[in-house]
């Protein structure tokens, strides 16, 4: 873990609540749930922030709060220093809803097309921009078919597309992988990481613990409305009193060596067990296998990339997606941003 | 500007995507086709002929003023409850443009609709009007209804040596002596169609069939006399004579001066001052005043779209829709302002001096009076009874319609993007 940066050094934040409320009231005004209580949050640069908390907790609540969509109570918002509703910050925000809002009676095509000119895109970007992402959700061969017909992690896609086609600073997901097949899942979080490598803030919200550990540097967790902790995802991990070796251990031999070396050093049996792949790896191997066989597409497609306008470089962003200790560290944002800064012509 | 038609564009879409526009087209054109099969007239091919262009553009602009309320009712409202207007407040886009673009789009729409329905009823019109038989009955069809008139009302000329006070109230004509109007004629005189004179008088007799004998002649820029004809009227019953087609001449100052020759009854003529006596000129074709009447109907349906706009802004659907076909049926109402005391009466009888039914006289003319401070005067900018009266829509009037319902179609739409930008759209229930 790199030393926090001293006040003077840390770079200003890209959102910030500073011990906001809010209630929802009934038709009379009386306050009916107080979803999101005296919440302070800051979000830096290049960092990749994770909201966790059971189902009602406030993590949707806190979002909107973040994004204008709902006012505070109590409490101040500042989005790049500005208000969350000024039209600058908003030009420099995605946002992925919880649920998909998409339009019923229009395709993909016309669907980005649409956000993209609300964005005053050019129209060659544009086209060059829809590609790309209906290339990286694996929609590309749906892209005239209507989204009402869509199932769940396909609609989930285009509502991820639509929040990058403006090629944000900031991105807000709200449970960006609900309805998301496995494939999906492991796409959205090396997207998540690879635009994170590109110098973009990500918030996320999701009660998928272990996503959220694979990407988020810090992560806070909400109970009833409040923060309850929050801080980098290894530090509050970590159990500084226990520690780990791993090792090549074909046979049984070699193990109970070890074990009585390591009983000798410190006193006491240590635990033997052999490490597992998760089910998530072995779901992608399996896919990856069957892929030659397979026919005609019907839900989305495999094999994408990160979208070509999203990223500065292939060889750093490979790196960034298949290395996860490559990954920045969230503390050092200014080190990530002097990366970046570097690479890009 | 780019947003605004983006999200026009998108509207545009919706509509034809939902099948919206192929339901309106089909109201719009399958109606006339039932009317012209259902429709019996008087008999005659032009009364035939106007009932049907009556009921067929009454038919068309209803039906457009509803769909604009509906689907303006239904741009925003539908959004807020599908939730996609919180994806657009995401977006660098103002709130008065996201209306503006959905105004722009819903117009759009309305406008191709309502040429599409013109251009239907038009030709509809002359297929009805080529299998007309006779030549008279051609004749007629052409004077009374593809003529458009310029209605003018001649002003009373006090006699030599009166005051303008003497015909405040119209021209007395005593008996064996004449009573004189002047009127200027408009430019656009068409040559080719007679002009129309209507005239009514009022006498004291208690022959409702007596039979009065006059004199009518005509004067151009103060010249000589140039027309004259002899006329048998009774009182209280309107007149009609025919000017032969191109004897008065474009722009030219009318004197008309009527002698009344009746000495036997030896009672005085009344010509009011409203009706007594009027032109109906020749001044234009059919095609140009169906265009400024489609150019009225397209301002209405400008300020409704807003209206439903406004409305959707503010309420879910059900509510909104409601809401803003309230206006016009309040509107509607309204014109019955002056008969408002009928509804106390219908209430509470005639027993007038109940506290209660003066309450509620005061309070209905309160709200009539608000109403008509918010709300354009939509039956003003109605061109239907002109059009199927054949009576001349000046340019003016249609100018006004736009002028004065796009103000308020912008006013609206503020007021809606005022409303819409405070309400919080993250919660649910808005
Ligand atoms: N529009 C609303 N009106 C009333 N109450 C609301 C509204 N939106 C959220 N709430 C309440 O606020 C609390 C927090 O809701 P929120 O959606 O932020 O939770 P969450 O952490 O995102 O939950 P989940 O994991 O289920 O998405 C809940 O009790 C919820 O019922
Ligand atoms: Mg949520």
């Amino acid at each position: 873990m790199t030393e926090p940066l001293s006040n003077a050094d840390r770079p200003s934040p890209v959102a910030e609540l500073r011990a906001v409320s809010r209630a929802f009231r009934d038709f009379w005004g009386r306050p009916t749930v107080r979803a999101v209580v005296d919440v302070t949050l800051e979000i830096r640069p290049g960092e990749i922030f994770g909201l966790l908390g059971p189902n009602g907790s406030g993590k949707s609540t806190t979002l909107k709060l973040l994004l204008g969509l709902l006012r505070p109570d109590q409490g101040a918002i500042r989005v790049f220093g500005l208000s969350p509703t000024a039209r600058a910050a908003r030009a420099r925000l995605g946002y992925l809803p919880e649920d998909n809002y998409v339009y019923q009676h229009f395709t993909p095509e016309e669907v980005l097309g649409f956000y993209g000119r609300l964005f005053n895109l050019r129209s060659d970007e544009l086209q060059r921009r829809i590609g790309q992402l209906l290339d990286m959700i694996g929609l590309q061969h749906a892209r005239n078919r209507t989204l009402g017909g869509f199932s769940k992690g396909m609609a989930r896609r285009i509502g991820l597309a639509q929040a990058l086609i403006n090629d944000p600073e900031l991105v807000v997901l709200d449970e960006p992988t609900s309805g998301l097949d496995p494939v999906g899942c492991r796409q959205v979080k090396d997207l998540i990481r690879m635009l994170s490598a590109r110098g973009k803030t990500i918030v996320l919200s999701s009660h998928l613990l272990a996503d959220v550990e694979d990407v988020c540097h810090r992560v806070g967790i909400m109970h009833h409305g409040r923060m309850a902790v929050q801080g980098p995802v290894h530090e509050l991990l970590e159990d500084r009193t226990q520690g780990r070796l791993t090792f090549p251990a074909p046979d049984a031999g070699v193990l109970e060596r070890a074990a009585q070396a390591v009983q000798q050093a410190v006193g006491a049996p240590p635990l033997i067990d052999r490490p597992c792949c998760t089910l998530e790896q072995f779901f992608l191997k399996q896919l990856e296998q069957d892929a030659s066989q397979a026919s005609a597409p019907t839900g989305v497609s495999l094999a994408t990339g990160l979208a070509e306008y999203l990223q500065p470089l292939a060889g750093r962003l490979e790196q960034a997606a298949h290395d996860p200790d490559a990954r920045p560290q969230a503390d050092d944002p200014k080190h990530l941003r002097r990366m970046v800064d570097a690479e890009e012509p | 500007m780019r947003r605004v038609l983006a999200l026009a564009w998108l509207t545009c879409l919706g509509l034809w995507r939902t099948r919206v526009i192929w339901l309106l087209l089909v109201l719009l054109l399958g109606m006339p086709l039932i009317l012209a099969w259902v429709l019996q007239g008087d008999g005659t091919p032009v009364g035939e002929l106007r009932l049907w262009w009556q009921y067929s553009l009454g038919w068309s602009s209803g039906l457009l003023s509803m769909a604009a309320l509906t689907m303006g009712a239904a741009a925003i409202s539908l959004e807020v409850a599908d939730r996609n207007l919180i994806l657009l407040r995401i977006k660098p886009v103002a709130t008065l443009q996201v209306l503006l673009g959905k105004w722009l789009g819903l117009v759009s729409v309305l406008g191709c609709a309502l040429l599409l329905g013109m251009i239907f009823l038009w030709v509809g019109l002359h297929y009805h009007a080529g299998r007309v038989v006779g030549s008279e009955s051609r004749r007629l069809l052409q004077r009374e209804f593809f003529t458009v008139n310029h209605s003018l009302q001649p002003a009373p000329l006090p006699a030599p040596g009166g005051t303008p006070e003497d015909v405040s109230q119209g021209v007395t004509v005593a008996p064996g002596a004449t009573g004189s109007w002047k009127v200027t004629l408009p430019t656009s005189l068409r040559a080719d169609e007679p002009t129309l004179l209507y005239f009514e008088f009022l006498a004291s007799v208690a022959d409702p069939a007596a039979e009065f004998e006059g004199l009518w002649l005509f004067a151009q820029d103060g010249g000589r006399e140039e027309l004259r004809f002899a006329s048998t009227a009774r009182s209280g019953r309107s007149s009609r004579h025919e000017l032969p087609a191109g004897w008065a001449s474009p722009g030219a100052e009318l004197v008309m001066t009527y002698q009344h020759n009746s000495l036997d009854h030896g009672v005085s003529l009344l010509f009011p001052r409203a009706g007594g006596v009027e032109l109906s000129v020749p001044a234009g074709g059919f095609a140009g005043n169906l265009l400024r009447a489609g150019v009225m109907i397209m301002a209405r349906l400008l300020f409704l779209a807003a209206l439903g706009i406004a409305a959707g802004a503010a309420f879910s659907f059900p509510v909104a829709l409601f809401a803003a076909a309230a206006a016009p049926v309040m509107e509607l109402l309204n014109r019955l302002r002056a008969d408002a005391s009928l509804w106390t009466v219908w209430l509470f009888g005639d027993n007038r001096d109940d506290w209660t039914a003066r309450l509620l006289d005061y309070l209905v003319m309160s709200a009539s009076g608000l109403v008509s401070l918010l709300l354009p005067k939509l039956a003003r900018f109605d061109p239907r009874g002109s059009v199927t009266a054949g009576q001349m829509i000046a340019w003016p009037v249609a100018g006004e319609a736009v002028v004065v319902c796009g103000l308020y179609a912008a006013a609206l739409l503020g007021l809606g993007a005022w409303v819409l930008a405070r309400r919080q759209l993250g919660a649910v229930d808005s």
